[in-house]
Parts: C-alpha cells; sequence; structure tokens
C-alpha cells in the first residue's frame, strides 16, 4: 500500500501548480496546503496556455498542474556517497561576482509575462501557486533546483548532490560557503535548519509539514513534546543532516527542494500564521538573483537585481506582467513584453513578428482519462490496451493542440521508461479484437466526464474519443460537470470514465507511484482505483534502491508491468510555447508555467 | 349684377401696389409690397403668401383676417424672418419698416429689429414661454437683449411690467415659473415681454384663441391699453371678426394666400365690396335674431399647392362661379373707395349684410363682464 | 422634500434587499468555490474532510438564508469578509479596483457627454443636410461595434502598426511619469468614451430636435436673440434635463462596458477583477461586488429622479 510511500509536496517546485500534499494512507489530514489560490481542480485549465478561454484561465491555476511533484524530480536515486549520485549534474552555473557588486553591470529592464493573478503572498512555505512561484523563484533559492532542459535535481545552494547513507535513511548535505543575503548577512545552515523546523511544524496554518511525517522526531513534534524535529540536524555552519524513519529518495529531494528563508528574519515571525504572515507580500530579504521591490496589485510584480548575489546579473529591473494572453502576445509585437507563452493557434502569427522567436517545450502535465476501476469490466487490461488502440491521440494533438503535444504512452519519462513500451498505435480492429476477447459488454454505456470549457484540447479530446470508440462498437455518453462534480464524485467512485489533467511525473518517477498504488476510494490520488500489487511493489522497491542504476532498471520494469496493464488512459501532454524577444538573450524556458526560472542571472537585454 | 366701372380695371397690371395708408400719417410705419413666400413641403411647393401688399400708419391697428391656410400668420411672421427657413423661402417682394429693408437684410440688423421695434405676442402663452425658466427672467432677457442693463436691472424692469399689464403682486409672479401662471396671465407676460422695449410695431397673432372667452375680454383690453400707453402700431392677427370688431381700426381680409379686401372696419363691415367678406359677414350668427340655421360659406378652401391664376375664391363665389375672367385672370388689388381696396373683378356686385351685423358683431366678441366697456367703445368706433 | 427622499430611500432599501437576496442565492447555486481549491489528481483520504471542514470555516454548509443573514451582519459591521481563494480582505481587493474603474469611466463618460453635447446638437440643427446624415452614420456604426472589437482594432491600429501609444497596462513598466500614464489612458478611454456617445449622441439628437421646434424658440427669436444664444440659454437649458437623467441611467450600465475595455486593455480595475474571480465562484468577492453595483444602480435612480426635480420646474416631488 501507499505505507511508506509518502506525501508529496509543497509545491514550491516547479510545477504548476499547487498542490495539495498527497496523502498516502497514513497521514491524512487533510493534508493540505491548501491549495489555494490559484489551483483550480485542474480539471479545468489548459497547459497551453496561460490564459486563452477568456480569462485567466478558470479557476486558475495553472495550466497542466495540479501538480504534485514538482520539481523534486530527479532520480530518486539517491546521490553521492553510499547510493547514488547527482543525477543531475553540476548545477546552475555562473560568472563570480565580487561582493556586493552582483548588480554593478546590470542594466536593462526584462517584461515577462505571468499567466495569472499571484496571491501576492510570496512564501516559499505557503501553499503556493504557479504565479506566486515566479517571484519566489527568482527571491529564494533551495539545497537542490531542477535543472530547466533535463528536469533532473541539480545543486544549488548545496555544494553538491548529498551524501546518502547505506540504509538510505540519512542524508548529508554541504552548502556552499561563502554566500550572503541581500541585506549582506552570511548565508550559513542556521537559515536552512530554521526553515526546515517552521515547515515541518504542524501547528502552521497550511503549511508542508505532510513532507516531513516521515523525518525523525516527527511525532514528538507533533505531540508537544519536542518543539523542534530531532530528524534535522545543522552539525556545522555549512552542513545540514536530514535522517528520515523510513528509507526513501523521492522524500529527502522533496525537502531539499523547498526554497530557503533567512532565520534573522523569519525567526521572529509567528509559526501559526506564517502562511499568510503579511511580510511576503513585498520580503525584502533574499538570496536570488532578484528581490522584490514593489508589488502592484493585479497589475505586476517589479524586482531588482540583488548586489549580494553570487554572480553577476545581467538585467538590473524585472517586471513580471499579469496579463491575459491576448494581450501578451499583442504586447509582444509592441516590444511592451519580451517574454511570453502564447497558445498554440498564435504560433504562425507569432513566428512572423519582428525579432521574435518561438520554442515550444514539453510541459509535464498529462491529459489523461481515467477508468474507474472498481467496476468490473474495466478491470481487464486487454480491455484497457482496446481503448488505447481505439482512439488516434497523435490525431488528437494534430488537431486540438497544433502538433504542440506529445502522446504519452506511460506514466514514466525517460531514462525511467522501459525502451520497448507498446506505442498502441492507432487500430481500431485490434480494438475491436481485444473488446471481444475480453467478452465487454458494449451495450451498457460508458459516461465519460470533464470540466468541460476550460482547455479546448480536451474538449475536442473528448469528442474524439466518442466518435472513434463508436467505431469499435463502444457507446461513450459525454457528460460535461462542474469543479464540483470532482470532489463529490470521484473520492466516491461514482463514475464511469473521467478526463483531467496535471501532475509531474517524467522528471520524478518517484511522483508516479501514489496516483498507481492500491487504495480505497478516497484514500489517496489513485482517482482510477488502480490496483496492481506486482507492479507496485516493484516500484517501491526502485524508490529505495541504494544505486542509480538499481533504480533505473526497477523503475523499468515497472514502467512495462504498467504498460501492459495500464493504470490510466494516458493522452497526452500539452507543449507550452514561448515567444522570445531578439532584444532578450540566456531566456531558457523553464519546465512549466510557473515552474522555476533557469539561470535568471544570465538574463540581458539588449536596445 | 352690374359691372361697375371704377378705374380701369382690364387694363390692370398683374402686379399689385401697396395701397397708401387710410389715416393722416404720409409717412407709413410698415410697407409690405407683393411679398410671397413659398414653402417646400413633401406634397410639393405650398404657396402659403402670394403677393401680399399692405401698409400700417404709426398708432395704427390693423386686423388681419382670414380663415385658418389664409395666409394670415405666415404673412406677419415673415415679415421679420420669424419662419424657419429651410421649409420656408421668401421668394418676393419687399418689407419697409420705417424706410428701411428689410427683405435681404443682414441678420445683425434683423435681430435689432426683433423684439427692440417690433413686439410679438404669440398664440399660445404655455408654450410660447420657456418652462424651465423664471417668468420675469425670460421678460428680462427682452430688454437686456436690446440694452446693456444688469440682470437685477432687467429683473426691475420685468416686474414693472408685469405691474403694467396687471398682473398682481408682480414682485411675486416674476420668480415664478410659467406653469404656475393661469392661460391668462401667462398672456399677459406675453404681451409684457413684446412691450418691454417700447416697440414701434405689436404683432398679436391670434393672442386670445388658446384662451377661454371670460378671459379673452381681459387680454384685448390689456393689448389695447398696451397699444394706448405706447402708442406702437398693432397687426392683429386673428380669425375672428368680433375681435377686429372690437379692437381694429383697419382691416384687410386674406384668402388663398392673397389679400381680398382692406379697409376701414367701418366701412368693411357695413358696405363689404368682395364677396368673401360679405360671406364671412353673412355666417356670423346673430344674437339678436332667431335663426334656424348658419349660413356659412359653401365649398372648402383652396389648396395652396398651386398657383391659382385667377381669383382663388372663385369656385365658391356667388358673384364669379360662372365668369371666365374670375377663373381665369387674378383680379388686382384695386381701390373701391378712400382708404379701401377689394381684390374682385366685380366688388359692386357684392352681396351687403345686413344692417345690424356690426353691432351684433361687437356684442358676441365683447360677451363678459366688460361688455359695458366693449360696446361703448364699439359705438366710438362706429 | 425630505418626506420625499425619506419615502425613496426607503423604496430603495427593500429593493436593495431584494436584489442581494437574489444575487445571494443564484450564487450559491451557482459553483462552488471550495471544490476549486483541490485539483482532482491530489485527492486523498484526507480530501473529502478537508473540503468538508473548510466549508464549515467558511460557513458554507449552513442553510442559504442563515448564511445570508450572517453575511448582513458582518457588512453592517463593516467586514465584507475575506476572497476565498486568496484569503485577502474583500475591501482591500475591491478598494485597490475602485480608482482605476472610476479614472476609465469618469474620463469615458466626460468624453462621452462632450461628444453626444456637441456632435447630437450639430445633427439636430442641421437636420436632415449633410452634417446631420454624416454625423448619424457614424453614430450608428459605433452603435453597432461592439466595444471590444473598436478596442481590439484600436490596438492594432494605433499600438502596434503605428506605434502611437501603449497597448495596454496603465503604466509603462518603472516608468513613473503623468505623461506615460496619461498616454495609457487614452485608447482605452477614447474607446470607450466613443461606444458610450453613440447612444448617448442619438438621444440629445432627438431631444435637441424636439426642443428646436418648441415654440419657446420662436419667442426667443421674436426677442431678438440670434441663434447661438437660443440653443444655449434655452433649448440646452431644457434639453439637459432629460439628457441628464438619461446619462445617470447609464451609469451603472458603464460598469459593464467597462469589463470588456478593461479585459482587452488590461486595467486593473473592476471589472476584471470581476472576471477573475467569478471564475473561481469566490462568493465573498462577488457578493460584494453585486452589492455595491446595486447601491450604485439605486443611487443613480434616485438621483436621477432628484435632478429631474431639480432641474425640471414643472415637476414637482408629489
Amino acid at each position: 500500500m501507499a505505507a511508506g510511500v509518502a506525501l508529496a509536496l509543497t509545491t514550491t517546485a516547479c510545477s504548476s501548480d499547487p498542490t495539495n500534499p498527497n496523502t498516502g494512507g497514513n497521514n491524512a489530514g487533510a493534508g493540505t496546503t491548501t491549495a489555494p489560490a490559484g489551483s483550480g481542480a485542474d480539471g479545468g485549465q489548459t497547459a497551453a496556455s496561460g490564459a486563452d478561454s477568456g480569462s485567466g484561465a478558470a479557476g486558475s491555476g495553472a495550466p497542466g498542474s495540479g501538480a504534485s511533484g514538482s520539481g523534486a524530480g530527479a532520480s530518486g536515486a539517491p546521490s553521492s556517497g553510499g547510493a547514488g549520485a547527482g543525477a543531475g549534474g553540476a548545477g546552475p552555473t555562473g560568472e563570480p561576482a565580487q561582493p556586493g557588486q552582483a548588480a554593478a553591470d546590470a542594466k536593462g529592464t526584462l517584461n515577462l509575462f505571468m499567466y495569472q493573478k499571484p496571491n501576492g503572498l510570496f512564501n516559499p512555505l505557503a501553499g503556493a501557486s504557479g504565479p506566486d512561484n515566479e517571484v519566489i523563484s527568482l527571491m529564494y533559492q533551495p539545497l537542490l533546483g531542477t535543472d530547466a532542459k533535463t528536469g533532473q535535481l541539480v545543486p544549488e545552494l548545496a555544494e553538491s548532490m548529498p551524501e546518502v547513507s547505506d540504509d538510505a535513511k540519512t542524508f548529508t548535505f554541504k552548502l556552499k560557503k561563502g554566500l550572503t543575503w541581500s541585506d549582506g548577512k552570511p548565508f550559513t545552515s542556521k537559515d536552512v535548519l530554521t526553515t526546515y523546523q517552521f515547515a515541518a511544524n504542524p501547528t502552521m496554518e497550511n503549511g508542508p509539514f505532510v513532507n516531513f511525517t516521515q523525518v525523525d522526531g516527527y511525532k514528538d513534534l507533533e505531540s508537544g513534546k519536542s518543539k523542534t524535529i530531532s530528524g534535522i540536524t545543522a552539525p556545522d555552519d555549512s552542513t545540514i543532516v536530514i535522517k528520515l524513519s523510513e528509507p526513501s529518495n523521492g522524500l529527502v529531494n522533496i525537502i531539499a527542494s523547498i526554497r530557503i528563508l533567512p532565520d534573522h528574519v523569519i525567526s521572529k515571525l509567528p509559526i501559526k500564521t506564517f502562511t499568510q504572515d503579511p511580510y511576503f507580500r513585498a520580503p525584502k530579504v533574499g538570496i536570488g538573483p532578484f528581490i522584490v521591490d514593489k508589488y502592484d496589485t493585479d497589475q505586476q510584480v517589479h524586482l531588482t537585481a540583488n548586489p549580494n548575489f553570487r554572480y553577476k546579473i545581467g538585467v538590473k529591473d524585472v517586471f513580471l506582467k499579469i496579463l491575459t494572453s491576448d494581450v501578451a502576445t499583442q504586447q509582444l509585437q509592441t516590444g511592451e513584453i519580451d517574454v511570453s507563452n502564447i497558445a498554440p493557434v498564435d504560433m504562425e502569427t507569432v513566428k512572423g513578428f519582428n525579432d521574435v522567436s518561438v520554442t515550444a517545450k514539453e510541459a509535464p502535465g498529462f491529459v489523461r482519462a481515467v477508468w474507474n476501476q472498481s467496476q468490473d469490466r474495466f478491470k481487464d487490461p486487454r480491455v484497457k490496451q482496446a481503448f488505447f488502440y481505439g482512439v488516434d491521440r497523435k490525431a488528437i494533438v494534430e488537431g486540438a493542440l497544433q502538433n504542440q503535444g506529445v502522446v504519452r504512452n506511460s506514466v514514466y519519462g525517460a531514462p525511467w521508461q522501459a525502451p520497448d513500451l507498446d506505442q498502441y498505435p492507432y487500430d481500431p480492429e485490434k480494438a475491436k479484437q481485444l473488446l471481444a476477447d475480453a467478452k465487454f459488454d458494449t451495450s451498457k454505456p460508458i459516461k465519460l466526464s470533464w470540466i468541460a470549457g476550460g482547455n479546448p484540447d480536451r474538449d475536442a479530446a473528448a469528442q474524439i474519443i466518442q466518435n472513434q470508440l463508436k467505431q469499435v462498437g463502444l457507446n461513450i455518453q459525454l457528460d460535461q460537470v462542474q469543479g464540483s462534480w470532482f470532489s463529490e464524485n470521484v473520492p466516491k467512485a461514482k463514475f464511469d470514465m473521467v478526463i483531467y489533467g496535471g501532475g509531474d511525473y517524467t522528471s520524478n518517477p518517484y511522483n508516479a507511484i501514489p496516483i498507481t498504488s492500491c487504495q480505497k476510494p478516497g484514500g489517496g490520488p489513485n482517482n482510477g482505483l488502480y490496483c496492481n500489487q506486482k507492479y507496485q511493489d516493484t516500484a517501491i522497491k526502485a524508490d529505495r534502491a541504494t544505486t542509480p542504476e538499481e533504480a533505473k532498471s526497477l523503475y523499468q520494469q515497472a514502467s512495462k508491468m504498467e504498460n501492459e496493464d495500464p493504470s490510466q488512459m494516458w493522452l497526452y501532454s500539452p507543449k507550452i510555447v514561448w515567444a522570445t524577444s531578439g532584444k532578450v538573450q540566456n531566456f531558457v524556458p523553464p519546465l512549466d508555467l510557473g515552474a522555476n526560472w533557469w539561470e535568471p542571472w544570465k538574463w540581458t537585454k539588449t536596445g | 349684377m352690374t359691372r361697375s366701372t371704377g378705374s380701369g380695371r382690364d387694363a390692370a397690371p398683374q402686379r399689385t401696389s401697396a395701397p397708401a395708408a387710410a389715416d393722416g400719417a404720409d409717412r407709413p410705419l410698415l410697407v409690405v409690397d407683393d411679398l410671397h413666400v413659398q414653402f417646400r413641403t413633401e406634397a410639393g411647393t405650398a404657396y402659403a403668401v402670394d403677393g401680399v401688399s399692405f401698409t400700417v400708419a404709426p398708432g395704427e391697428v390693423l386686423g388681419v383676417v382670414g380663415e385658418s391656410g389664409s395666409g394670415k400668420s405666415v404673412t406677419s411672421m415673415s415679415l421679420f424672418g420669424l419662419i424657419d427657413t429651410p421649409p420656408g423661402k421668401i421668394t418676393k417682394g419687399s418689407v419697409k419698416l420705417n424706410g428701411r429693408e428689410l427683405i435681404g437684410a443682414k441678420e445683425r440688423v434683423l435681430r435689432k429689429v426683433r423684439g427692440g421695434e417690433v413686439g410679438v405676442v404669440f398664440q399660445d402663452p404655455m408654450t410660447a414661454l420657456d418652462p424651465v425658466i423664471k417668468v420675469g427672467r425670460q421678460i428680462g432677457e427682452a430688454v437686456r437683449v436690446h440694452h446693456k442693463v444688469s440682470r437685477a436691472q432687467a429683473m426691475q424692469r420685468a416686474v414693472e411690467l408685469l405691474q403694467q399689464v396687471g398682473v398682481p403682486q408682480p414682485e411675486v409672479r416674476a420668480n415664478q415659473y410659467p406653469h404656475e401662471f393661469s392661460g391668462g396671465m401667462r398672456q399677459r407676460a406675453m404681451i409684457a415681454m413684446a412691450i418691454a422695449n417700447n416697440p414701434v410695431l405689436l404683432i398679436a397673432d391670434e393672442p386670445t384663441t388658446a384662451l377661454d372667452v371670460t378671459i379673452q375680454a381681459q387680454v384685448l383690453d390689456i393689448i389695447r391699453k398696451a397699444q394706448q400707453e405706447t402708442g406702437a402700431a398693432t397687426l392683429f392677427i386673428t380669425h375672428d371678426l368680433g375681435v377686429i370688431a372690437e379692437l381694429a381700426e383697419r382691416v384687410m381680409v386674406m384668402y388663398g394666400g392673397r389679400v381680398m379686401e382692406t379697409g376701414s372696419v367701418k366701412e368693411i363691415f357695413t358696405r363689404p365690396r368682395h364677396p368673401y367678406t360679405a360671406g364671412l359677414l353673412a355666417s356670423l350668427p346673430s344674437l339678436t335674431r332667431d335663426e334656424a340655421e348658419l349660413t356659412p360659406i359653401p365649398g372648402s378652401p383652396p389648396n395652396v399647392l398651386s398657383q391659382n391664376p385667377g381669383c382663388p375664391f372663385q369656385p365658391r363665389c356667388s358673384v364669379g362661379r360662372d365668369r371666365d375672367i374670375c377663373r381665369a385672370q387674378r383680379p388686382p388689388l384695386a381701390e373701391v373707395g378712400p382708404g379701401h381696396f377689394s381684390a374682385c373683378h366685380f366688388p359692386d356686385e357684392t352681396p351687403q349684410p345686413r344692417a345690424c351685423v356690426l353691432e351684433e358683431a361687437a356684442v358676441g366678441a365683447a360677451a363678459a363682464p366688460e361688455t359695458g366697456g366693449a360696446a361703448t367703445d364699439l359705438k366710438e368706433h362706429s | 422634500m425630505g418626506a420625499y427622499i425619506l419615502r425613496r430611500l426607503g423604496s430603495s432599501v427593500v429593493v436593495f434587499f431584494i436584489i442581494t437576496i437574489i444575487i445571494f442565492t443564484m450564487l450559491r447555486l451557482a459553483g462552488d468555490p471550495v471544490a476549486m481549491l483541490v485539483p482532482p489528481d491530489q485527492y486523498n483520504t484526507g480530501t473529502a474532510e478537508f473540503l468538508a471542514q473548510k466549508r464549515h470555516e467558511l460557513g458554507l454548509d449552513r442553510a442559504i438564508p442563515i448564511q445570508y443573514l450572517a453575511w448582513l451582519g458582518d457588512v453592517f459591521r463593516g467586514d465584507l469578509g475575506n476572497s476565498i481563494k486568496n484569503g485577502r480582505p474583500v475591501s482591500e481587493i475591491i478598494g485597490e479596483r475602485v480608482g482605476p474603474t472610476v479614472e476609465l469611466i469618469g474620463l469615458a463618460l466626460i468624453l462621452a457627454i462632450l461628444i453626444a453635447l456637441i456632435f447630437g446638437t450639430w445633427a439636430a440643427v442641421r437636420k436632415n443636410r449633410t452634417a446631420d446624415y454624416v454625423i448619424t452614420f457614424i453614430s450608428m456604426l459605433a452603435i453597432s461595434t461592439p466595444g471590444f472589437f473598436a478596442g481590439i482594432l484600436a490596438i492594432y491600429v494605433f499600438s502596434v502598426k503605428l506605434g502611437w501609444l501603449p497597448s495596454a497596462g496603465m503604466s509603462t513598466t518603472g516608468v513613473h511619469s503623468t505623461v506615460d500614464q496619461l498616454k495609457h489612458l487614452v485608447l482605452p478611454v477614447t474607446v470607450l468614451g466613443l461606444s458610450l456617445s453613440a447612444g448617448l449622441l442619438r438621444f440629445v439628437r432627438g431631444t435637441m430636435i424636439s426642443e428646436l421646434t418648441a415654440d419657446y424658440i420662436r419667442t426667443a427669436t421674436a426677442k431678438g436673440l440670434s441663434k447661438r444664444s437660443t440653443i444655449v440659454k434655452h433649448v440646452l437649458r431644457n434639453a439637459l434635463v432629460p439628457i441628464l437623467t438619461y446619462v445617470m441611467l447609464q451609469i451603472p450600465l458603464m460598469v459593464a462596458g467597462a469589463v470588456l475595455i478593461e479585459q482587452i486593455f488590461a486595467w486593473p480595475g473592476m471589472g476584471s477583477m470581476i472576471v477573475d474571480y467569478a471564475a473561481n465562484s469566490d462568493y465573498p468577492v462577488l457578493i460584494a461586488v453585486g452589492m455595491l453595483t446595486a447601491i450604485v444602480v439605486l443611487a443613480a435612480n434616485f438621483l436621477a429622479d432628484l435632478l429631474y426635480t431639480v432641474l425640471d420646474p414643472r415637476v414637482s416631488l408629489r
């Protein structure tokens, strides 16, 4: 069971939305960091654009998100030392700056598009939202960050990937030396310790404590026996040690992705109301390349270069402008915006703009149709495979996404995906055959539910699925629903099939486990109630592997099992299309909307 | 019917000439010569005023009488440019006030005349007054347009004028709005406005038509008083013969956009020289005799959309009904007696009215408490 | 006068309550903001409880009439509640947005009135002549063109193609000059003002035409007033009454018109705020907005009636 597999994230991470930590079986508790703002039932958003469908997106939430997980990806693989190593690589780099001189050569103003209104609380421990994260990731840094190009975890404030004990329970991080906060005070392990202590504290309303339940000493902290969590210690100024009560590589990566706050600022703030603390409306002390200057509510966030940053910064001012995507696209033309993501339909037009380059980047969110596998008819793998063969998913991507998307056949991404997975090409004959073999009762209708109107590609997908499966004899009835339908029906297994998006599984295979682990209705995020014990055991073993090779091999085996007995009907991942003005250099599109920026200090603007 | 001789009518020129003023004054105040006014309508051109000529002596009261559509209002309104010139147009003629030509004069000149030398009293005082501005101010405006005085001074003058026209509590009234005045009082206010700058000519366009009979007499009284006090000449337009008898010295009868007959009230009423006038007089109801039926003029008013080459009254005229000359030739306005003009080919064949029609007419007009006074005036007239 | 005001206030208050009850109930039936808080792939054991807990905290599990009364009680105490989505006080959220909207609508209204008065009068005075045809034609065009289309077109022409004016927002990032702010005002105010002026212009024209044929005009002319004086001193004064009341009644509608313009020009006013929060069924914000709108409408109607009685002496307060 989900035992031992824990939780999730706290936002911060790259994935767009917030999230609600999943709780695997045991912890419960609503655990959430209240997904607040920003997340809307992912049911309704588009990955491709921040806005589209008219307003800033229904329900906010960033596209494709709902994510769980975010960035903490990386290989569940253990790092240096005993186990595994850093996947990832060297981490972000830059030209070292003299103390206090980082902004000396910074010039120009960069205008970035912020796809939604932020909550205005730029607090890494708050149930974040994608737009707020755009600001947070400029101002604060975590021990381990995510490489925007590979999606792998890389050291940021940490010197290198952590040293892992043989039993994969103790993780030692060495911190970079000589760093200072923007107000000149030195960065030490005390900052990390305090940040983690705060984060682990269950008295914090809507805090990310759920991620710390498997850390040594959590129970005492929870019961009040102790004021701090004993499993996190700082033996010296530049070392942090995390001790877990159960081994898990994935978990530590999640903790290490939490952005660090300055002890000398936050230790004075009350813990209980920390996530809503007004200080974070205009926080002044950070360690990232840019510090918040002012947030003009619902208009823009202004950040300025941090002179005490460790690398040289290229741009003096950054403005994150809150606009609808149509306005942003038009401002690309007039030059009022330098970088924006655009809707796939606008790609050709934008390519025609003067001095604007366009790149499409895969977003981590998966759009999928989930069968209610508590119904016997959906338990047979042949039936589920028939769905895959019966729908031309490539056509959906071509038609509904202007080809800006990737068809998915597995929840695991490379390199954890077995190389010989079945690609389920469109083959209606084969589908019919499989259904016959499984003696599927085609007379009973199948209701396909989804939140319509928020994402045109999903609306189109629903239609195509219905039409094409009709050809193989299946009677699909379309059922458009409202956001509240989800919470009322899905946890109670009162549905046949439902389409939604979100998630972030490719960068962190660990994130696939909670959604594919056997559970009771409402007992976790495995909405389809898939249960394949052999597969599950393999996946958990992979998370506990002590070497990266072992992890990779085990995950690949698991992926093969899941591919043959699909847990959900994987459809596609939309791509996010970025448009950048020719005046901007070194802009690397992030992994997702609202995900962390990559090496923002390298951005420069000419002219 | 015999044909009377008289001035060479057969060879009479087509153009009618302005008849000389009847009474003493050798310098007429107002001379209107061959005035033509047309209106562009959807149905065609309406010849509303088709060659009208007359004079007014200083201080004289000229009554202009005719039925609806006769052109009496249009004539007087167009004298000083008070008609809307997009549809309307003065195509011909001359209007001289104190020797100054007004047709074609610059707007600036006309504006000086309007309200200054000429005052107008309109038919419906309720709509003629601006409903959202105080009465005193409106009267005062008449003064301020022509004289540089302060608002307060103008208001003062307005109060004086209101007093003059017999409005009780003039200071209070001056600060009220038109809707707070009764019909009769509003007309008094209009009169006050018209005489504000001591005009030499007053034009009263059916001033009592919209009022009820009991008030009519009062208003007529005011007008007469005002006229006497200011010495202004008056052009009094009405369809009511009784009022003419009551108030006017001379009368001009119009029909079909043309003048039919002009003369002193006594002459016209006792010895009309135009069949139309005779018909009008005959149709007056008698107060003294018992009549079973009224005697209307048979037929209906002419169509102004065409210019009649002959006499406009011809189709209904007992005298000229079957006569070609009446049908084909326009009778010129010719003198048929001292100061008495008629536009008829056979003026002497005009049927004569019964004897006491003049008295009856006057009595009818004065059927109000002031009867005694009116009758007396009437006697003065005759 | 006092009695009249009291009576009107009384009936306005009753209407106000009815309106707020209707909006309140409709909102509660329309969507569920709490369900929006958790994305579907995050459901776990705790989710149902968490959502129920949240609902309880927000008082959304009580009967609707009770919720309404509670809300009313809060409002009278000056508490408009907090947004469900981001926890900020509603009064703060609305407070930030009122300014830009008032600025936009206020300036657009002034522009609309000026255009309507000047050109409407001109068209009326030159009725059925060339000037009238041209003006009427243009205003028909303006009435039939949807505001958002005009806005987009304006941006395309003036901002994108000609580069004369900025395309959106209230100011250029990082620039704090009045000139810059004025430049940002030009397009939205003009577009909104023009679209507002169209209907108003036709109304002005109609009113002026009927006033221009009024008898008192002839009286004024007979007094010797020039045409221009007559129009200014008499006609306008008479026409002002219906025109001003018409304008007052249009004001609440303008807020709605501004929504589209605000979206297109990324103007951070109430219009765009409504759209964002409505998408989330964020009750506290929406009901507060509904309440404010009801107040504005009622006030505008009341003022319009009052204005009418003040301006037109023929109308009494009975």
